[in-house]
């Protein structure tokens, strides 16, 4: 019996008993409908950071140098002193070498009331801080704000104009992004901000700010953050009788993308050994400085995501457990109601094998079938999920959807795996039937 | 015209629980190729074990039965299937066909598991095999919309799929009404008059009348061969 004969006889078998097989297909579309939610969901998230990061924040060229268990960037610990700074720019290869660090004890303002929720921050980066709107920093007395802080202005204004409350449904609206609306952005960029913080000498100072550019809205970049330029720093430790300022975290970047390695391992020495950096000596052996390039942060964050996927995966997975046990069982009713008909295909010349072929084909369909359709109830799911999660995770405002194709592959053989599986006992069993004894019965 | 079915010493013993039930007991006959035997009895004579035994679905405790010179009880499981698709042709009391296919694809069947048969022939030589049994008109009719005649004459066709020496009938008018039952029985005599082997089991003395040689059987063994 050809695959192609068993098929056609086990799919008019199928089709005999339309509401159980729709059942017990239904079972297998649930399992792996989750699992291809997840994994939609999954890499959806995954891309949309990665975008992010690779479009937005950190080129291929670039080698970020921070403490052990900072968050990305922006560390707490302020250990990476100018003189560290300085020696980075003089390895040869290296490009540039800017710092980012916190002004201390900030406070910003807009018209004489205090931005509550924003943080300043220092950069001497000019491209580390993707825009939507203006300029990076230049010069002292300018500054780029979060895309939060910018709405937070906006509503200010627009509410003193028209006199209506701050917290105005419409106008929260009408001021989402406001860097990306020419007509907000215009009146944005120019404004004045003051900024109170302390100085090296710990004095409390007090600056105006220009307003200059509005940092990129997404959901990846903190959009509390603002940012200005080194004359703001206030941080200073005393290393080996010195006062020096120190800074979270370092960016060089390269030249030429075949010096990445050689500089890296640089920085690397330069950072581990206890006596030439004031970073080291700061940390003494209590915290790790870690250097990575784009490519390990890619592979530090796919890996992580990973684990994630596998975790969530092995969850969807006990649903699609449960389906295989519903089709085993629709097909051990199925060998049993068809016993005689078994007596009558080994009477009529049918082998063992033969037999086996047919109910595994029928389960295999089943499963085949469930898959399909789970692939194609699962994209349809995560577009709920994303959804679902994003309403739920603050922070998170949006999860691209993903094609998976690979795994669209991967469940429609793990049906046919699952089908086989499923249906394996039941063939068995109906493969050893007597034909005698199946002949009699009723 | 040799021995198409040969038995020598054939004995089937069941054990059921402590018991021994003594099936067939020493059963020497031999069948000649284009013969029509019927093999009667009382139920509990043995016919029905004698019948498995001749369709290849069993081997005998002790003893030889060849078939088309074979002998069986050498055969493996798979083999067994074997001849039965190329060798057998069964036809039952009740009929048994798959009722979810229609008529021809129940024909198509063992052509299906015997492989003997081109794909691309066996749909028409269903075809004329449900002519030839006078149901031209019905091949696409599940056997749920056919007349209890009408299946067994689909049964007959579907017998003849993979032109087997035997045809092995056990009580084929037993679901039947008596004019019904005449149709099939002179069918089985048409087929035999072709030179086809058939073996009728049954305990009705009227079907038995249409063979030329009857085999009595009681308490397992034979104790008649009647040849008209």
């Amino acid at each position: 019996m050809s695959i192609r004969e068993a098929f056609t006889l086990s799919w008019t078998n199928i089709r005999a008993h339309k509401l159980r097989n729709a059942l017990a297909i239904v079972s297998v579309t649930i399992g792996i409908a989750a699992v291809i939610a997840i994994v939609t969901m999954t890499t959806g998230l995954q891309d949309a950071l990665l975008d992010t990061l690779t479009k937005d924040l950190l080129r291929a060229n670039m080698i970020t140098v921070n403490v052990e268990g900072s968050t990305g960037l922006f560390g707490t610990a302020q250990v990476f002193s100018s003189r560290d700074v300085e020696y980075l720019r003089k390895i040869p290869g290296v490009k540039t070498a800017d710092v980012i660090g916190r002004v201390r004890g900030d406070a910003l303002y807009f018209n004489n009331r205090r931005l509550l929720d924003a943080t300043t921050r220092i950069t001497t980066s000019k491209d580390l801080i993707p825009l939507d709107a203006g300029r990076s920093v230049q010069t002292k007395g300018e500054i780029i704000i979060g895309a939060r802080i910018a709405e937070t202005i906006c509503r200010r204004m627009i509410a003193e104009e028209r006199q209506i409350p701050e917290n105005d449904e419409a106008l929260k609206e009408e001021c989402k992004s406001p860097g990306t609306k020419p007509e907000l952005t215009q009146r944005l960029l120019g404004q004045s901000l003051k900024l109170r913080f302390l100085g090296t000498d710990g004095q409390l100072s007090e600056d105006e700010l220009r307003i200059v550019g509005i940092v990129k809205d997404s959901q990846f970049i903190i959009g509390t953050a603002c940012y200005v330029g080194p004359d703001y720093q206030g941080f200073t430790e005393t290393i080996d009788g010195v006062e020096v300022p120190v800074y979270s975290g370092v960016i060089v970047s390269v030249s030429d993308l075949g010096q990445l390695g050689a500089v890296k391992k640089a920085v690397e020495e330069y950072f581990n050994n206890p006596n030439s950096s004031d970073a080291r000596k700061l940390l003494g052996e209590e915290k790790k400085v870690e250097i990575n390039t784009l490519e390990e942060i890619i592979n530090e964050i796919k890996k992580s995501f990973l684990q994630f996927t596998a975790f969530l995966g092995a969850i969807a997975l006990v649903a699609l457990l449960v389906g295989m046990i519903g089709v085993m069982n629709i097909m051990l009713i199925t060998v049993k109601e068809r016993t005689r008909e078994i007596g009558v295909m080994k009477a009529t010349g049918a082998t063992r094998g033969a037999v086996l072929k047919l109910f595994l084909t029928e389960s295999t369909i089943i499963c085949v079938v469930g898959a399909v359709l789970g692939v194609l109830f699962g994209m349809f799911l995560s577009v709920w999920f994303i959804k679902l999660t994003v309403a739920l995770a603050q922070g998170l405002r949006e999860i691209p959807f993903a094609f998976v194709p690979d795994w669209y592959l991967i469940a429609v053989l793990t049906g046919i795996g699952v089908g086989i599986l499923s249906g394996l006992y039941p063939a068995w069993q109906a493969a050893r039937v007597n034909p005698i004894e199946a002949l009699r019965y009723e | 015209m040799g021995a198409i079915v040969s038995a020598q010493g054939v004995s089937k013993i069941y054990q059921m629980d402590s018991v021994q039930v003594v099936a067939l007991d020493d059963v020497s006959f031999s069948i000649e190729d284009g013969e029509f035997v019927a093999i009667m009895g009382p139920s509990g004579s043995g016919k029905s074990t004698l019948m498995n035994l001749i369709g290849c679905l069993d081997k005998p405790t002790s003893g030889t039965i060849s078939i088309t010179s074979t002998d069986i009880s050498r055969l493996s499981d798979r083999q067994l299937a074997r001849l039965r698709g190329s060798q057998i042709g069964f036809v039952f009391q009740t009929f048994n066909l798959i009722p979810r296919i229609d008529a021809l694809a129940n024909v198509m069947l063992p052509m299906t598991f015997a492989g003997k048969i081109p794909p691309k022939e066996r749909r028409h030589r269903a075809q004329e095999l449900l002519e030839s049994v006078g149901l031209g008109q019905r091949l696409h009719h599940l056997p749920s919309e056919l007349s209890g005649g009408e299946r067994q004459r689909v049964a007959i066709a579907r017998a003849l799929a993979n032109d087997p020496k035997i045809i092995l009938a056990d009580e084929p008018t037993g679901n039947l009404d008596t004019k019904t039952g005449k149709t099939i029985l002179d069918l089985f005599s048409e087929l035999n008059r072709q030179g086809r082997t058939i073996i009728v089991v049954t305990h009705d003395a009227a079907v038995a009348s249409y063979a030329r040689r009857v085999l009595h059987l009681l308490d397992g063994k034979i104790v008649g061969d009647e040849r008209r």
